[in-house]
């Protein structure tokens, strides 16, 4: 459900990057993000504050208040986390992590229409328990780049067995990286052991809970259809294609579930670069003409019809033929957040053979 | 109607020297300030009706009332006690004359600097939003005493004043002071609301060598405080340079800059604060962003133990310095939280 609303939503979120407001002079007209980080022994936490000025409120609201009845429901303003989430990406120590809400409130749709609202999310890096020594988190906020104004700080930790050792963010803090250090005290440690008991305690209850529940109703997603023509088309970006190449996505399965696919097009003679998926790919040729290779093989021939696998690691390229257009749907599953690792461009003369 | 400010500023000016001349007189009995303050308050309080009296006085740790402030105009932000614009013109001054009482001279013509500025910010918008110094408001949570913690709240656009008292102890923070526009022509005269801060600001960070520029100069756009209006509760890791780092005169210029905040209250509360800043002074740090020309849009910080101040120029119509919003925080004790929990 929460997904099905994410990609509903893209256009209109499109078009508002496309055209930001008119005005754009006044704190009023920006949707300032502002996020703390609080790092503490028993778990790392981002605080996002969201205060779309007045000019820019109704936009946002429309991204909230889906069903415009003039209210935000539970379920409106989770998606709407969720939204903002896919828009964070967080590294601990260089490796992707993933984000779990703990805490959310949205205002009254009048206050925020006001300009005064302060949506107000928290989100929990997971894993949560830190290893003692030097550590580096970094946020990426991608948020509605084109009306939003960041700001970005660590917070002063509150156990003295965390250092904060330095903090850096671009230009426009939209991304930040804090340094620190975890040096957890025999008093902390003993904490961190007893917060990770009981909260593994919890785990086992809430697994056991949640267990009945799904044999009630098996959790909160229903079945979703998003309708020929709602999910605008990309390009293929000229650091991992070669040629041109059309994106059209077509489903982001919501977690636990993995997969990811897209309907890709390759104009004649567009490749994609090198690359690697974690978990393999599976490529379902379903037009034109194309080719395949994985590393240390020969260039297949590849048609409608044919099912491609790649296994998980290996090095491989495919696009179109050198004078025929090919499209395929391409499936891959996430693994830590990440789905490809992208190597060098496809030489003119590796693409002919 | 500029008449009627100009009589309201000195009225309430002469009280404020009337409740200074107390302390003229050697080192202020335990509380004077304070019995001075709530004296006033009671006069404002006898000067209303049944109905005002009962909007006016909200609970000590009534946390609604508390949070009731911002930076916004009143046409977005609604307040609540009583508006200025209500108020027969003696209750009014009586009201002017309490913050007469409770701030500084200096502090106390701030404050009216700025509510002055939303006069000529009225003018320039035509009354499109609503502007203008009948868009204050005060409330008191608490009742007036000079034993008892209570607390003062006045503010408007651009201004956020809560005042706490507690006996001989006083405290200002968390309040917030802006000013749009920064700058204006009034009887004549050039006001600058902030301009001694914006003044002070530039020297300092001018004062500073290749070495300490470099740790001073945050290397990224700040837009907005960080813990401005809304932020509560919220901390933040210091950054820039360390008072230890800094040389003895600029020192001397970071507490005098602080001191357009800390000396915002009277004299009393004003010393205390500032000797407790000189105390801190080595673990004070002060932080820049943007260019360190005189008359650019630049933001600052002032960070120590007990103190947060922030100085965050605002876009609008292209030129920051004509906009400008400040907060002042006491981590360790916002609201008054030392002498009572809330």
């Amino acid at each position: 459900m929460v997904q099905a609303m994410t990609f509903r939503h893209l256009p209109l979120l499109l078009a508002w990057l496309a055209f930001p407001p008119a005005v754009f002079a006044h704190r009023l007209d920006e949707y300032l993000q502002a996020t703390l980080v609080v790092v503490e022994p028993a778990e790392t936490r981002l605080h996002i504050n969201l205060t779309p000025g007045v000019a820019v409120a109704e936009q946002v609201l429309g991204l909230i208040d889906r069903n415009r009845d003039g209210t935000i429901s539970t379920n409106e303003s989770a998606a709407y986390a969720e939204l903002v989430k896919r828009d964070l990406v967080v590294r601990l120590d260089r490796r992707n992590v993933e984000l779990k809400l703990a805490a959310l409130h949205a205002p009254d749709p009048a206050v925020l229409r006001a300009g005064w609202g302060i949506i107000r999310m928290e989100f929990s890096v997971m894993p949560s328990v830190l290893a003692a020594g030097p550590h580096t988190l970094t946020l990426e906020n991608r948020h509605l780049p084109a009306a939003s104004v960041y700001l970005f700080n660590a917070a002063r930790p509150g156990s003295a067995s965390v250092q904060i050792k330095g903090q850096t963010r671009n230009e426009n803090q939209s991304t930040g990286e804090i340094a620190f250090d975890f040096h957890p005290t025999p008093s902390a440690s003993l904490t961190v052991g007893i917060v990770v008991s009981i909260a593994a305690l919890f785990a086992l209850l809430f697994a056991s809970v949640w267990q009945v529940r799904r044999k009630q109703n098996k959790g909160d997603q229903k079945m979703e259809i998003k309708r020929n023509g709602s999910q605008p088309s990309g390009k293929g970006p000229a650091d991992w294609f070669t040629g041109t190449v059309r994106i059209d996505p077509l489903f982001q399965a919501n977690a636990p579930a993995r997969a990811l696919g897209a309907s890709v097009t390759f104009e004649p003679g567009a490749r994609t670069a090198w690359h690697t998926h974690p978990l393999g790919q599976t490529l379902i040729v379903t037009n034109g003409c194309g080719r395949a290779q994985r590393w240390g093989g020969p260039i297949e021939e590849i048609r409608p019809g044919d099912v491609v696998w790649f296994p998980p690691g290996e090095k491989h390229w495919h696009g179109a033929a050198p004078t025929t257009a090919m499209t395929h749907i391409a499936i891959q599953e996430q693994l830590d957040g990440k789905v490809v690792d992208w190597m060098e461009q496809v030489s003119g003369e590796q693409h002919q053979g | 109607m500029i008449k009627r400010i100009i009589l309201t500023s000195t009225l309430a000016l002469s009280c404020g020297c009337l409740a200074l001349n107390g302390f003229a007189q050697g080192t202020p009995a335990t509380g004077k300030a304070t019995d001075q303050i709530a004296a006033n308050a009671n006069k404002f309080m006898a000067s209303l009706d049944d109905g005002q009296r009962a909007q006016v006085v909200y609970d000590f740790n009534d946390e609604a009332q508390r949070k009731r402030w911002s930076n916004l105009p009143t046409g977005i932000f609604r307040r609540a006690g009583l508006r200025m614009g209500d108020l027969k013109q003696s209750q009014r001054d009586a009201a002017m004359a309490v913050l007469a009482a409770a701030l500084s001279p200096q502090g106390y013509e701030k404050v009216l600097q700025i509510v002055e500025a939303e006069e000529v910010l009225k003018k320039a918008e035509g009354g499109r939003l609503i502007f203008g110094r009948d868009e204050y408001y005060i409330s008191f949570l608490g009742r007036p005493s000079t034993t008892e913690s209570w607390m003062i709240q006045f503010g408007g656009h651009h201004l956020g004043l809560n005042i706490t008292l507690a006996g001989e102890h006083g405290t200002l923070a968390p309040s917030h002071t802006g000013a749009q526009p920064a700058i204006y022509e009034f009887e004549g005269k050039t006001v600058r609301p902030l301009g001694r801060e914006t003044d002070k600001a530039f020297a300092l960070v001018r004062s500073l060598d290749e070495a300490q520029r470099k740790q001073a100069i945050l290397g990224f756009q700040m837009r907005d405080l960080v813990l401005g209006p809304g932020r509560d509760g919220q901390t933040i890791q210091p950054e820039g340079i360390k008072g230890a780092a800094l040389t003895d005169q600029q020192r001397e210029m970071l507490l005098d800059l602080a001191s357009e905040w800390t000396g915002l209250m009277h004299a009393t509360v004003a010393k205390s604060k500032m000797d407790e800043m000189k105390k801190n002074i080595a673990e004070t740090w002060f932080a820049w962003s943007g260019p360190t020309e005189k008359g650019s849009a630049a933001y600052f910080r002032i960070q120590g133990p007990t103190v947060v101040i922030e100085y965050a120029p605002q876009r609008l119509g292209g030129d920051a310095t004509k906009h400008i919003h400040t907060i002042y925080r006491d981590p360790t004790n916002e609201y008054g939280t030392k002498w009572s929990k809330p």
